[in-house]
């Protein structure tokens, strides 16, 4: 008996470790926040998308696009500052497989948002409700990783929040054909190349950042230089 | 003030701003060219919807440009400056409403060049939507300002940019209220529209107590920001308890009927005068084909000008919807589409065309009326029948259906239908 609780302490031990990590992980990357804001953008999703799909003067479900595109892309914007820390040089000092991290970091907040915000679009989920939001999240998520990557967690929300707008903006008549390519966000759930770029968006965002992490801040490491040469 | 405000225009967010500001509004103005193309009401107007997304962007600006102070940790050394808090505050958000304006307006100037090359008509008083407009930019500048002193967040410009978005959306959504003309944002200002004047004045009272308000707030001077949040409300009550504005009124010149001198009359309103010559090489052909053809139409015109209850397809003119048609270089955006126009001279206007035995909509009837819709728009098919008969025959078979489809004759289109 003694014997196999000694055989079982440490494996329980490197697990409590590792939740602990994890909780600590989530703290440092402002995970709390990121919680309360998706919480409130779900919300807003879902009372947004009943408000209009029931509007008289609407088509219906076809109604719910503008929540369809801004509901991701806010969950999208409030992920960004959780894609690095407050100090990028300390954590990378640290001996943890920060790939492996990362990549968990995005996948499950990609599942967290598309996840909860699906659950707002149930309701006749073809037209423009949870297979849109969840096509959405994916393309969403994979512009913010990239944006991490190239601009850093700083400015990672610019990319997305200017495309989204744009495409928005334009609202193309076109359904598929071209404009699935380049206005993906606001395509039926039913255009397959629309999912194609939404897909590539977070697989080729999701692997660059799980293997690069966010871009460093410029303007930080020579506040940092300019210190030290001080000191 | 005017060398840190300088600085500010050089170095700050200024020149980020000015730079996005043109980038949206060029998009904006290239996605939509249909909306103001050939029309300087039509400018303004679209502006107003363009403010959705400008306002937005205004407000992550002032928000980012707020959040400055707070990300270089500059808070002490401000403090220790003998000028009063709210000069720094009121030069960085001057620095970037002037840098935004600035973006806005040079990208209205491009348009404006393009617009004077080819309009027709004046317009009048559509000025006031365009400066109103502006203003409004200067609002979501400070509104911006306030949020970013507000909330210490990294993601704060983004996210009060999306809820800007949202709310005026909202605005737009539900224009049934008066209390929405407190939103810049405005959907359906047509070419052709006039908004009364003292409602221009409202809006740019509130638009001005507001962004002092704002800015009052931003930089706590507490008697200010009570002052000028108790005129914001003065300036709203007018707004918001005035004569429910319902429909626009119409400028009668603008809709004034312009039309052909030479072939079948095509009609279309002043401001919309210079697509004459490409809508009357469009239908003019049409109206040619049915001419003398008894219940057929004579003329086509611009729906513009459509008298109030006139019926379509109950008269002896063709409506056209010439909304999406303007380009910016000439001619017309969809041909098909405006020739597509003359489908309600076929489509039977009542209730259901019957064929005495099911009482609904027949599908047999409705061969006939595809017939005659193909044979006006000169689309023949493989199987068409009708136009292997001698062309007298052909216009007298038209002039037939025309008579059953004006009586709501269902039988009548059957037996049609099943002569050929």
């Amino acid at each position: 008996m003694s014997r196999s609780r000694a055989r079982h302490r440490p494996r329980r031990t490197t697990a409590q470790a590792a939740a602990r990590l994890a909780q600590l992980h989530l703290k440092a990357r402002g995970g709390p926040v990121f919680g309360a804001g998706l919480g409130l953008a779900t919300l807003l999703a879902w009372t947004g998308g009943n408000w209009l799909a029931t509007r008289p003067y609407f088509d219906g479900p076809v109604a719910r696009i503008p929540v369809v595109l801004i509901a991701p892309l806010i969950a999208a914007v409030l992920l960004a500052p959780t894609l690095a820390g407050a100090d990028d040089e300390l954590e990378r000092g640290m001996a943890l497989p920060w790939r492996r991290w990362r990549l968990g970091h995005l996948l499950v907040a990609a599942a967290a948002i598309g996840g909860l915000l699906a659950l707002t679009g149930l309701r006749a989920p073809e037209v423009f409700g949870a297979y849109a939001l969840l096509r959405n999240t994916l393309g969403c998520v994979g512009l913010v990783a990239l944006g991490t990557v190239l601009l850093g967690a700083r400015l990672a929300w610019l990319p997305v929040f200017g495309y989204v707008c744009a495409v928005y903006a334009a609202t193309p008549r076109q359904i598929g054909g071209v404009a699935g390519v380049w206005a993906w966000p606001a395509q039926p759930s039913s255009v397959t190349t629309s999912w194609l770029t939404a897909g590539t968006l977070f697989a080729f965002g999701t692997l660059w950042y799980a293997a690069h992490g966010a871009q460093r801040d410029v303007r930080a490491l020579s506040r940092g230089r300019g210190s030290d040469r001080k000191r | 003030m005017r060398r840190p405000l300088r600085v500010e225009l050089l170095r700050g967010t200024a020149p980020a701003v000015a730079l996005a500001a043109t980038g949206g509004m060029v998009w904006m103005l290239c996605v939509h060219t249909d909306a103001w193309a050939g029309r300087w009401a039509g400018l303004a107007g679209y502006f107003r919807v363009c403010l959705l997304i400008l306002c937005a962007m205004m407000v992550a600006a002032g928000a980012w440009q707020a959040g400055r102070e707070r990300r270089r940790g500059m808070g002490e050394v401000l403090a220790s400056t003998p000028r009063p808090a709210w000069q720094p505050l009121l030069v960085s958000w001057l620095s970037v409403s002037l840098a935004g304006t600035a973006g806005v307006v040079a990208a209205l100037a491009g348009a404006a060049a393009l617009i004077g090359s080819r309009a027709t008509y004046a317009g009048r008083d559509w000025w006031w939507v365009l400066l109103v407009g502006l203003l409004a930019l200067w609002t979501a500048a400070a509104l911006g300002v306030l949020v970013g002193r507000l909330v210490p967040l990294r993601t704060v410009a983004p996210i009060a940019g999306v809820a800007t978005y949202a709310g005026l959306g909202a605005a737009i959504y539900v224009d049934s209220s008066r209390a929405t003309w407190l939103s810049p944002a405005r959907d359906g200002l047509r070419a052709e529209l006039l908004v009364p004047g003292d409602l221009h004045l409202a809006q740019a009272a509130w638009l001005l107590a507001l962004t002092a308000a704002l800015l009052a707030l931003a930089a706590r001077l507490r008697w200010v920001a009570a002052l000028a949040v108790a005129l914001a409300a003065a300036a709203a009550v007018p707004i918001v308890a005035g004569p429910r504005v319902g429909r626009l009124p119409t400028d009668p010149r603008a809709i004034e009927p312009v039309c052909t001198t030479a072939g079948p009359q095509v009609c279309v309103a002043r401001v919309n005068a210079f697509l004459l010559d490409d809508v009357a090489a469009a239908t003019q052909p049409l109206l040619a084909r049915v001419a003398g053809i008894p219940g057929a139409a004579t003329r086509a015109a611009d729906s513009t000008i459509r008298p109030d209850g006139e019926v379509l397809g109950q008269t002896e003119t063709v409506w056209l919807n010439l909304l999406q048609q303007p380009r910016v270089f000439g001619g017309l955006a969809t041909v098909g589409e405006l020739r597509d126009g003359f489908r309600q001279m076929t489509d039977p206007y009542c209730d259901g065309v019957q064929d005495g035995a099911q009482g609904a909509y027949s599908e047999k009837a409705n061969r006939a009326r595809k017939v005659a819709l193909e044979w006006l728009l000169d689309e023949p098919q493989p199987t068409d029948r009708l136009r292997a008969l001698p062309l007298e025959q052909q216009r007298a078979w038209f002039g037939e259906f025309l008579a059953a489809a004006r009586a709501c004759d269902g039988n009548r289109l059957i037996e049609l239908g099943e002569r050929l």
